[in-house]
């Protein structure tokens, strides 16, 4: 019938597929045990990330590391009255780099290679994506004018129509990855907590 | 050794070319041209689930999704302002959701701001914006109670989401709220269109964004970006009637 841990496991998926008939008791004591476990391993991570790139690093003389520890406390200036101020520094640079990090692979990735990967000899396939890509990207036009509007009605609802075609096909490769988690969820309910089947 | 990652050459180019146009449509609104962005449903259902949840006399949960400082986050704190404040008029309650602890200073102050412009600050409750969990499911499990045990009776979900997001608008299907969602994650979206009553695709979210901060800059941005879609079309056009000639310059071009 499993460890300790296998129980502990067994009884917090129960609780939790519980909702599924209906908010009770039973969930929201896994509900309140889950979201607690999450802030305890997120503290414990936290503490270890402090420690392995700021309290180690500093205690071997890397001076810099002074800057992400000043930027890191800011963010505890909105505890301050009248000091919240503080806080858009280090938000300023998270968002900064961030951007300039994922800046490069967007150019390349997300426009240039998926326009070329288009450019394909013409067949009836071809040219339904073509056609489908350009409708798709006047649906997402927003600033034409009212003449504008007028013009792009239907390719921009025909474009409407191919995302859902596309929707629906994500949708159905989506629910089949779902159903994959759910059996393995059941079969470690059947297997390895109650036994039944092998 | 050149000074360029190779194979990039082309995307520099096309990236100078679209911040030029954004730049240049941001100029035009800063002169005093802005530019009219096409009407988002999902941006005129607000006020509708505000109203019809002060109506009920049930909160209205917010979410600006359970991605970080990303772009479709601050999308979703932009609307944030804009159902703060619809929220603070009407004198109805709001919920605000958090999974990443960077977004909850945001989304507070954005709060805080909304009831301070509508000249009603002492009712505003620092329990409106709640930290859940970093955890992605744990927060899922904390946003799935607190919708139930609310009762909400609109559920706005405006940024990046991932699994989580069937959880959460099954849910407020489940409470018979009015949901509106928009994500920029491609494989969310018909989650969404499949549970919710208003549905903000893709850049819709961003456009969204930008009139709900009613920034003319931020609307430049948005017409200066339409402008780079016609010139996506333009590649697209000219590179397939090229290859079909049995030219292939566009295609070595942008292999640069």
């Amino acid at each position: 019938m499993g460890s300790i841990t296998t129980w502990m496991a067994a009884i917090g998926t129960l609780g939790l597929l519980s909702f599924a008939w209906k908010d009770n008791k039973f969930y929201s004591i896994c509900e309140h045990i889950y979201v607690a476990s999450g802030a305890a391993h997120a503290l414990v991570l936290g503490v270890k990330n402090i420690k392995a790139n700021a309290i180690i690093p500093l205690a071997e003389g890397k001076l810099l590391a002074i800057i992400p520890i000043v930027l890191g406390l800011m963010f505890y200036a909105r505890f301050i009255p009248g000091q919240m101020r503080w806080t858009r520094y280090p938000i300023a640079a998270t968002v900064g780099i961030g951007f300039g990090q994922s800046l490069p692979r967007l150019a390349s990735t997300n426009f240039v290679s998926q326009i070329r990967a288009t450019f394909k000899v013409w067949s009836f396939n071809s040219v339904l994506v073509i056609v489908g890509i350009i409708c798709v990207i006047l649906f997402f036009y927003f600033s034409a004018s009212k003449r504008g509007q007028r013009f792009l009605q239907y390719p921009s609802r025909f474009g409407r129509i191919i995302m859902m075609m596309a929707f629906g096909a994500l949708f159905g490769n989506t629910v089949m990855g779902r159903l994959s988690l759910m059996i393995g969820r059941l079969s470690f309910l059947f297997r390895d907590w109650l036994g039944i089947v092998g | 050794m050149s000074i360029f990652a190779p194979k990039q050459f082309f995307a520099l180019i096309s990236f100078i070319i679209m911040v030029g146009l954004v730049l240049y449509k941001v100029q035009q609104a800063r002169n005093g041209k802005v530019p009219t962005i096409r009407k988002i449903a999902g941006l005129e259902a607000i006020e509708e689930a505000v109203g019809r949840a002060t109506e009920m006399g049930r909160p209205i949960h917010y979410t600006p999704g359970t991605g970080n400082l990303v772009a479709a986050t601050f999308a979703g704190l932009e609307v944030l302002g804009l159902a703060a404040r619809t929220v603070a008029r009407y004198g109805a309650q709001i919920i605000v959701t958090i999974r990443r602890p960077l977004v909850l200073p945001i989304a507070d102050e954005i709060v805080r701001n909304s009831y301070m412009a509508e000249g009603i600050v002492e009712s505003y409750s620092p329990d409106s914006v709640r930290y859940i969990s970093s955890e992605q499911f744990a927060y899922a499990a904390g946003v799935m109670g607190i919708m139930s045990r609310e009762k909400i009776a609109a559920n706005i979900m405006l940024g990046y989401f991932l699994a989580e997001s069937l959880m959460l608008s099954e849910t407020g299907f489940k409470m018979g709220a009015i949901q509106i969602a928009g994500t920029d994650n491609r494989s969310q979206v018909p989650f969404f269109v499949a549970t919710c009553d208003y549905v903000l695709i893709g850049e819709e979210l961003f456009a969204a964004g930008a009139v709900a901060s009613g920034n003319p800059l931020k609307l430049g941005s948005i017409a200066g970006q339409d402008l780079g879609k016609i010139y996506a079309i333009l590649l697209l056009v000219i590179g397939s009637v090229t290859v079909n000639l049995g030219l292939n310059f566009l295609v070595d071009l942008m292999s640069k």
